[in-house]
């Protein structure tokens, strides 16, 4: 829905430059638009392009729109006046200069077919150098910008090893070890302890529990051929509820494990105690300087119905899980 | 993920995601079950889509004797048992294939196929479909000559779920479509789109309540859907009502979210960071608490004790003895046998659409032991496996005919849409990927006793689909081959969307016409 909204905004603030405007100061914000050359163009190199560029940062050919916005105005594809020099001609007479040598990819190049007739709809390659000759400077509208930095949720495997520095837990904590057929597999001691571990692993999990507990964290394995998926779908959610409740449990009973407090301060209810393991739990697992306010609340909404739901202890381990699944560590 | 869709196509899925009330008409399918057989499949073993020169020029000469491959025209007959005219015109007609099955005496595996001309024995495999008891066929059409528009497996697997092929998905799988439609209507099932097996059900940004659900087995529930363990959950288990508000503020609606206490802390720190970001953050924020919100909604439901309590298989074998569950079979001499529970997780998914806490559930299905079918150079290999694999599909969509639904009246097969679909065909002679496949589409409001389409018999090797009647996007009926992406707008159709109103699909696409009822 934000997206959405987004695209709007941007829409009307294209509509609303187009008009009094100089016409420099529109193309600076949204690009040249397409001629009806273009056009002609676009709806002649489709039939053969279309199959292919309808998807990802090269979806050139899913509207006129995205023809003009990502291929028109690339002057690594298309240099204005300078068609021996456009790449987008290399690549249609098959002498392209990247990766590719020639489009399409398999068979005769553009230029070939559409001599012998047999480009679909095809446009002539004269027609096609034409419109390069001819085609007025242009003017690339900057939004998006491909190179923003964007939210990313944590993979599985970030998840899994960030939990396993920040809670003090390695392997030996969840597995031992076993063989089969002399390799070496990690063995789970007790699926009350929700053991995770990615099949890649080597040692490689000999329980499927544990592998489909890192697939639902977003997983992904090469050996399996499953995709990593980092959206925040409920089997995440749900997984890393449990999971960070059970293993933030684990960490503060391990006995000598100081990653969580400092040997043998743990545990107690005292205000004083609690909102100094709030304040450095908050730069602990999500690198944040909690304000007073921030810690009064914590402590006030969370950790003292806690313990009066059960006791200190418990509280400590909600309060962990809590950090674990803050926003500022899902995402990064 | 988003990476891999143009900006036009976003643009359209967020206007999209923003309909996300789309009431089911009445009459109209509330549950969809898809069922991925993987591997790519040589359809024809079951469904004959040809004409009698079709079946000398594509299919091999009967042979196998207890493992049977291949068949001749004498041997295909409508599983109606009306008079079978192979060489009327097409596209459209009567649910047909090479009857394996001894009439008489279904439980016959034993017996000479007279029409085989004595080369094959009986099998008893794909009777389910045509058994006069029970007329499943009447429930159920297929799809035939499809375009998947690739010959890759994952590509084609993407194509069967959302209607457009490829390495990652540009358009929402038909699962979610249907879950993101259903939520406004259906407010008390916590976990719309589940996936139990197969490929995850993606919802690209349709509304965190349609994103998929996995759940490995009924007893693998407890980890992630309830809260008995005590090594998480001891001490954490008490609920508040939070007020359901959305992330940017506003007002209440009705229903509160009955929060743990972490949840109900974590809430507020996402409400908290709203706004004070660019917007794609503050969509993924948005994503998250919603996701949040569904996620307290179903453990406090106590989902798992609702689904334990569900029986998977119950009412076919109480009423009919002959489809007992589990059950065995075997292939060839007895060499290779196995069970039902081995070919997919089909009891589990009763259990799940019965307990009505779910819209979608994806499964895949297979022949026992979990063999599937890319079975490259080896067509005779998984020819009866097919078979099997097809039967075990026809007892499920027969237990949800016999399972009463949730409106009185009705049956659970009323109230659901069954969608069987694979990665694609097989070349009929050298069994390779093909691009050309089948789909079956059950159930619901299907128009049954129909098998659309076919292929090009005047082509050699392995042909494309013929043209079939479509009612394009526009609205106008197109004669036109199929493609995947009018598989999905059938399905979806069949819950009362419309095509061009209530989804989009990337390259056009139409409704088989006179298939949804």
């Amino acid at each position: 829905m934000n997206r959405a909204l987004v695209l709007m905004v941007l829409a009307m603030a294209c509509d609303k430059a187009s008009g009094p405007a100089p016409v420099l100061a529109r193309q600076s914000v949204c690009g040249t638009s397409a001629t009806a050359e273009t056009k002609k163009i676009y709806d002649g190199l489709k039939g053969e392009c279309a199959g292919c560029h309808v998807a990802g940062v090269r979806s050139f050919f899913v509207s006129l729109g995205t023809f003009q916005a990502l291929l028109v105005t690339d002057e690594k594809l298309v240099k204005p006046g300078d068609p021996d020099n456009s790449e987008l001609i290399k690549l249609l007479e098959g002498h392209g200069t990247g990766v590719f040598k020639q489009m399409p990819i398999a068979g005769l190049a553009y230029a070939d077919r559409a001599s012998a007739g047999t480009a679909v709809n095809g446009v002539s390659m004269s027609d096609v150098r034409a419109w390069v000759t001819n085609l007025a400077t242009q003017s690339r509208d900057p939004r998006p910008d491909p190179n923003a930095k964007v939210l990313v949720r944590m993979t599985g495997q970030q998840a899994q090893r960030t939990l396993y520095q920040q809670l003090g837990l390695d392997n030996s904590d969840f597995y031992i070890k076993a063989f089969e057929y002399d390799v070496e597999m990690a063995e789970k001691k007790d699926e009350d302890r929700y053991p995770l571990l990615g099949p890649d692993e080597m040692p490689a999990p000999r329980q499927s529990q544990t592998a489909e507990r890192f697939y639902a964290i977003g997983g992904g394995s090469s050996t399996g051929q499953i995709r990593a998926d980092s959206t925040v779908s409920p089997t995440y959610v749900l997984t890393m509820q449990q999971t960070s409740q059970a293993w933030c449990r684990f960490a503060l009973g391990k006995t000598g494990n100081t990653a969580l407090f400092s040997a043998g301060s743990m545990g107690t209810a005292d205000e004083a105690t609690a909102k100094t393991t709030i304040r450095r739990w908050g730069l602990h697992f999500i690198a944040t300087q909690l304000s007073d306010d921030e810690v009064n609340a914590l402590y006030t909404d969370l950790f003292v119905p806690l313990v009066a739901d059960s006791n200190a202890g418990n509280a400590y381990v909600g309060l962990c899980s809590y950090f674990i699944r803050h926003p500022l560590w899902v995402f990064y | 993920m988003q990476a891999g869709l143009g900006l036009t196509q976003m643009g359209l899925l967020s206007s999209f995601a923003g309909r996300s009330a789309f009431a089911a008409p009445t009459g109209k399918a509330t549950k969809l079950l898809t069922i991925w057989v993987g591997g790519g499949l040589h359809w024809e073993s079951m469904l004959c889509p040809f004409t009698s020169s079709g079946i000398a020029k594509y299919v091999a000469k009967p042979e196998g004797g207890i493992l049977p491959y291949g068949y001749r025209a004498q041997q295909v007959e409508n599983w109606d048992r009306s008079p079978v005219d192979l060489d009327a015109p097409g596209p459209a007609r009567k649910l047909r294939g090479p009857i394996l099955w001894n009439w008489d005496n279904p439980g016959d595996a034993s017996t000479v196929i007279a029409s085989s001309g004595g080369t094959q024995n009986h099998r008893r495999e794909g009777y389910a479909f045509a058994n006069p008891k029970y007329k499943l066929y009447e429930r159920m059409a297929v799809l035939a000559g499809v375009d998947q528009g690739t010959a890759a497996h994952q590509s084609g697997i993407v194509a069967g779920m959302c209607g457009v092929a490829g390495a990652t998905f540009r358009a929402p799988a038909v699962q979610a479509v249907v879950a993101n439609a259903l939520a406004s209507k259906f407010k008390d099932r916590p976990i719309g789109n589940v996936v139990i097996g197969g490929p995850a059900t993606v919802s690209l940004d349709l509304p965190a309540a349609s994103s998929p659900v996995t759940l490995g087995s009924a007893a693998g529930l407890n980890p992630t859907l309830s809260d008995k363990r005590d090594s998480s959950w001891a001490g954490l288990r008490k609920r508040v009502n939070v007020p359901n508000v959305p992330l940017a503020g506003g007002a209440a609606a009705g229903d509160d979210v009955p929060a743990t206490r972490v949840d109900a802390s974590l809430l507020s720190a996402l409400q908290k960071l709203q706004g004070k970001s660019v917007a794609s953050a503050d969509a993924q924020l948005e994503q998250l608490y919603e996701t949040y919100k569904g996620a307290s909604r179903t453990v406090a439901r106590n989902v798992v004790d609702i689904i334990s309590a569900k029986k998977g298989f119950e009412y076919l074998q109480a009423a009919d003895p002959a489809y007992p569950w589990p059950w065995e079979t075997c292939v060839g001499y007895s060499d290779q046998c196995g069970s039902s529970g081995s070919m997919g997780p089909y009891d589990f998914a009763l259990q799940l659409l019965k307990s009505d806490l779910v819209t979608s559930v994806a499964m895949n299905g297979s022949s026992f032991n979990n063999i599937q079918f890319d079975t490259h150079g080896n067509a005779r290999g998984g020819w009866q496996q097919l078979r099997v694999a097809m039967e075990c599909v026809g007892r499920m969509m027969l237990e949800m005919m016999h399972t009463p639904g949730s409106t009185a009246g009705k049956t659970l097969f009323d109230e659901t849409i069954v969608y069987v679909f694979s990665d694609f065909g097989r070349t009929f002679d050298t069994s390779d990927h093909h691009p050309a496949t089948m789909a079956i589409v059950a159930g619901g409001s299907i128009i049954g006793n129909q098998l659309i389409g076919g292929f090009d018999e005047t082509i050699a090797g392995t042909p494309l689909g013929v043209p079939v009647e479509l009612v394009e996007e526009s609205g106008l009926t197109a004669k036109r081959v199929p493609r995947s992406q009018d598989v999905a707008a059938t399905v979806l159709n069949a819950f009362g969307l419309d095509t061009g109103t209530d989804f989009f699909l990337p390259g056009g696409y139409g409704v088989f016409n006179g298939v949804v009822g």
